[in-house]
């Protein structure tokens, strides 16, 4: 579509103008030079935009001559998903990063520019890399440029359909967050490569806090959402599964909120220079790695949800490999032996316990990496293999106990001086964690490691919330980092009852009889609730002691994944979740199936009858165009002592390539024939035939497979994910209000 | 100072060598079922099932079925569970676990679909 490829192009060349003219800029100083290079910013921006308007509307009016609105939409899509669609291929995504990444480069004009030009130089170099990707990867491509079979100018009557596992509303909000956050991380990167050009080492943090801050609450609530998307419509039971394209965005998160840290004791005692300027750099470029891993398809044998293969791969590792080698070239050239101060004063400081906590983000970072990598690692070696999902949850057991240790500890502790200065606040946390572990323990709590984890996240929380209740009056945007690490105690929580403590039992119900299972819940199988939109649902009625309540669960055939899609029931409380997903569907046998071939004049006896093939007739419908075949049967049915003949018909017709055969009874018996194909010039006929159920055959009913499951206060984790959320949204309000106001 | 580091340094590398411990003990390559059958390790092993040979054993609640992998090698599969979901569907299985007693004893099934997430035939 040539409007779109010359938005596109008309964005590359503006793009192109205003990172020589912002380098210009930082050269000469003149204004003029500056102001042109802003108008070639806002080009790239109205031409990114024009860019997404346009692909959009195109959606909308459904014109499938474009092989990305053929790709992912059809025209029975809702308006939301239609909206998916823009971000449901490559292309798309491709797009959607541009104009994000573009968005974040108007907010910096308007702000710091002027002083830092070079910022916006680097986030250019950056948005050129997307722009050739675009065009070399266009989602402006016609069908007939993408595919060779199809002729110009064709316009199919309908799109191949959007994956129904993006046809949920979570899917139309989940991918853009993400890509929000993920764009994100370019502008602390941006920040950290103009200090290292300008040797000015202190003044970047300072900039880049708030947009760090943005990052890790953005990508954060991304991450949440495609949890909390996976437990509610998946049907696997869980929320996480270390998947390459979960960690793919995990990786990035842990990177900027190590960041994050760095910064506070930079900004406070001058230490972590260098270390600050690699973590932005890590951050950046391990959302780059991500996109590599979960894009190029080389995980495709290891991951169940990666994209298929692009045909990017060379791009997208030049892409990593280029910032990475910008990034170390600068860093070795320019940092000429600066040095952060030594900061730590002593073991028992904020600034130790603070640096403590960044590297256990850290430390699961680079292990996430490896676990993540492992295929490729391997794969160079010898044979690839992956890990399981017990190499991350194990690693992150004493990574847990570390990170919450400081978080715990350190509202107590004071900068610079290494003792507990708030004992009250310490041993009060102290004794609330304990308090609240025995509850746990009277509740349930058994095995030592999760009581070990609970005590430990039951301390972060009375703590930090003691501290959040003190200040919320006095200067409550200073609460921010209090509330998120409170929340991040209580995920903690309920990630330890939802994770250690869950029940799960699979059975198979037999339809219209009720199963007992050992969770004490007896199912029953109802049958099958056809749904307007075709994605039907499993009827079942469950019943514990005297509460008899129906549970309904998606469960139905989608052409589109040739594959059965699932969506649990879940009856949620704040106590705990009942969680049932259908796993399998076994029709009931309608009788015996049987495979036969006769010559003619042949006999073939059954139990019941038996059958005779005696000829062909060929082409006695002359009207009709399809080339007809009937064979001509007889079937001895013995009833009561008396043999009485049948003659039946079956036919096959051949339209071109396709073959229609219609189905015949045997009366009496009722057994049903079917040609299966033929040969006429040996006289032979294949016949498909399903026997009919004998009576004193043990009636076998429709079977589906259920996994039941129980997730005790899953809900703290929910409420812990928001309540992490809101405390990054107030530190961000804080971090973003005119200087003289900020408070610590 | 100094105690700090030591303190540091002996807690980090104690992590080390537990994580890597852990690495190796969870890494499980992707292996032919003939390589399946001669090791004792976890492996992964990819094939396709032999159609009709699935039953679910209702008193031991395990599915079985038989699976053949690209060089012909057919094995009986037992995991315990019923009917992976889209198991008829499958144009291929990835089968995690051990060979144990002449059948693979799977903890993890992967039901692989043709899916049409991204198109067929599209030039790239």
């Amino acid at each position: 579509m040539i409007a779109g490829i010359s938005s596109i192009v008309i964005a590359l060349v503006a793009a192109v103008a205003a990172a020589i003219g912002y380098w210009l800029y930082y050269r000469s100083g003149d204004e003029a030079t500056f102001k042109l290079a802003n108008l070639g910013y806002y080009v790239l921006f109205g031409s990114a935009l024009f860019a997404s308007v346009l692909l959009m509307a195109q959606i909308l009016a459904h014109n499938f001559q474009l092989s990305y609105v053929y790709n992912y939409s059809s025209r029975d899509l809702p308006l939301k998903y239609l909206i998916s669609t823009f971000w449901a291929g490559q292309e798309g995504t491709f797009l959607l990063w541009l104009l994000f990444s573009t968005i974040y480069g108007l907010i910096l004009i308007r702000g710091r520019a002027k002083e830092n030009p070079l910022a916006l130089f680097f986030i250019l170099l950056t948005q050129i890399y997307l722009i050739i990707i675009l065009l070399k990867k266009s989602p402006f491509a016609y069908i007939w440029q993408v595919y060779n079979n199809v002729p110009f100018g064709f316009m199919p009557q309908d799109g191949a359909g959007l994956n129904p596992l993006l046809q949920n509303p979570w899917m139309v909000v989940h991918p853009p967050t993400l890509f929000l956050g993920y764009a994100a991380t370019v502008v602390p990167f941006a920040m950290a490569l103009s200090a290292l050009v300008r040797k000015n080492f202190s003044q970047w943090v300072e900039e880049a806090r708030p947009w760090v801050v943005y990052t890790v609450l953005i990508l954060g609530a991304g991450i949440m959402l495609g949890g909390y998307w996976a437990y509610v419509t998946l049907g696997w039971g869980g929320y996480w599964a270390w998947d390459p394209v979960e960690n793919s965005s995990l990786i990035p998160w842990l990177l900027s909120t190590a960041l994050l840290h760095g910064i506070i004791i930079q900004l406070r005692q001058g230490g972590l220079i260098r270390t600050n300027l690699f973590l932005a750099a890590l951050s950046f470029v391990a959302m780059l790695w991500g996109s590599f891993l979960t894009r190029s398809g080389v995980l495709t044998d290891f991951s169940v949800h990666s994209f298929g293969e692009s045909g990017l791969n060379m791009y997208l590792i030049v892409f990593v490999l280029f910032f990475a080698g910008l990034f170390l070239l600068l860093y070795f050239v320019n940092i000429n032996g600066h040095k952060g101060k030594r900061f730590a004063e002593g073991i028992l400081s904020r600034e130790t316990f603070i640096f403590v906590g960044l590297m256990t983000l850290l430390i699961s970072a680079i292990f996430t990496f490896i676990g993540t990598s492992s295929p490729i690692f391997t794969g160079l070696v010898g044979k690839a293999s992956n890990v399981s999902q017990n190499y991350y949850n194990t690693i992150h057991i004493p990574i847990a106990i570390f990170m919450l240790l400081t978080l715990g500890i350190s509202p107590a502790l004071t900068w610079k001086l290494s003792k507990i200065s708030a004992q009250g606040l310490f041993f009060r946390g102290l004794f609330g964690g304990v308090v609240l572990t025995i509850l746990g323990i009277v509740l349930g709590l058994r095995q030592p490691l999760s009581i070990l984890l609970f005590l430990l996240s039951a301390f972060v929380l009375v703590t930090n919330m003691e501290v959040v209740i003190r200040f919320v009056k006095k200067a409550p945007f200073a609460i921010g980092g209090y509330l998120a690490h409170a929340g991040v105690a209580l995920m903690m929580v309920g990630i330890i009852t939802s994770t250690m403590y869950d029940r799960a039992e699979k059975i198979t119900l037999p339809q219209g009889e009720y199963k007992p299972t050992t969770l004490g819940y007896e199912l029953k199988f109802v049958g099958f609730k056809p749904m307007p939109d075709g994605k039907d649902r499993v009827q079942l009625l469950i019943k514990k002691g005297d509460v008899e309540f129906p549970a309904e669960a998606q469960f139905y055939f989608s052409k589109y994944t040739n594959s059965y899609m699932v969506s649990p029931f879940i009856r949620a409380s704040f106590v705990r979740d009942l969680y049932v997903a259908p796993i399998s569907y076994t029709p009931a046998p309608k009788g015996e199936g049987k495979h036969l071939t006769l010559k003619k004049g042949q006999t073939e006896e059954f139990e019941t009858f038996s059958l005779r093939f005696d000829r062909f007739e060929v082409g006695q419908h002359g009207q009709s165009p399809a080339m007809t075949v009937t064979a001509v049967l007889t079937a001895t049915v013995t009833s009561e002592g008396k043999k009485k003949e049948y003659e039946l018909k079956p036919q096959y017709a051949i339209h071109g390539k396709e073959a229609h055969a219609s189905e015949v009874t045997v009366p009496e018996v009722g057994a049903k024939i079917k040609i299966a194909g033929l040969n006429a010039s040996a006289g032979e006929v294949h016949l498909d035939i399903l026997l009919p159920k004998k009576p004193t055959e043990e009636e076998v009913p429709d079977m589906v497979g259920i996994e039941v499951s129980e997730k005790p206060f899953i809900s703290i984790l929910w409420i812990g994910t928001l309540v992490t959320l809101l405390g990054l949204a107030i530190s961000l309000y804080n971090r973003t209000r005119k200087p003289s106001k900020q408070s610590e | 100072m100094k105690r700090k580091y030591i303190i540091g340094i002996a807690v980090i590398l104690v992590f080390l060598a537990f994580a890597i411990l852990n690495l190796r003990k969870s890494l499980t390559p992707y292996v032919s079922l003939a390589e399946a059958k001669r090791t004792q390790q976890t492996v992964q092993v990819k094939g396709a099932r032999v159609e009709g040979s699935e039953y679910f054993d209702a008193e031991k609640k395990v599915f079985v079925f038989r699976m053949v992998d690209d060089q012909g090698e057919e094995c009986e599969v037992v995991y315990p569970g019923v009917k992976p979901a889209n198991f008829e569907q499958a144009t291929e299985i990835v089968a995690i676990g051990r060979y144990v007693n002449g059948r693979f004893e799977a903890s993890r099934i992967l039901v692989k679909c043709p899916t049409k997430y991204q198109a067929e035939g599209a030039e790239s």
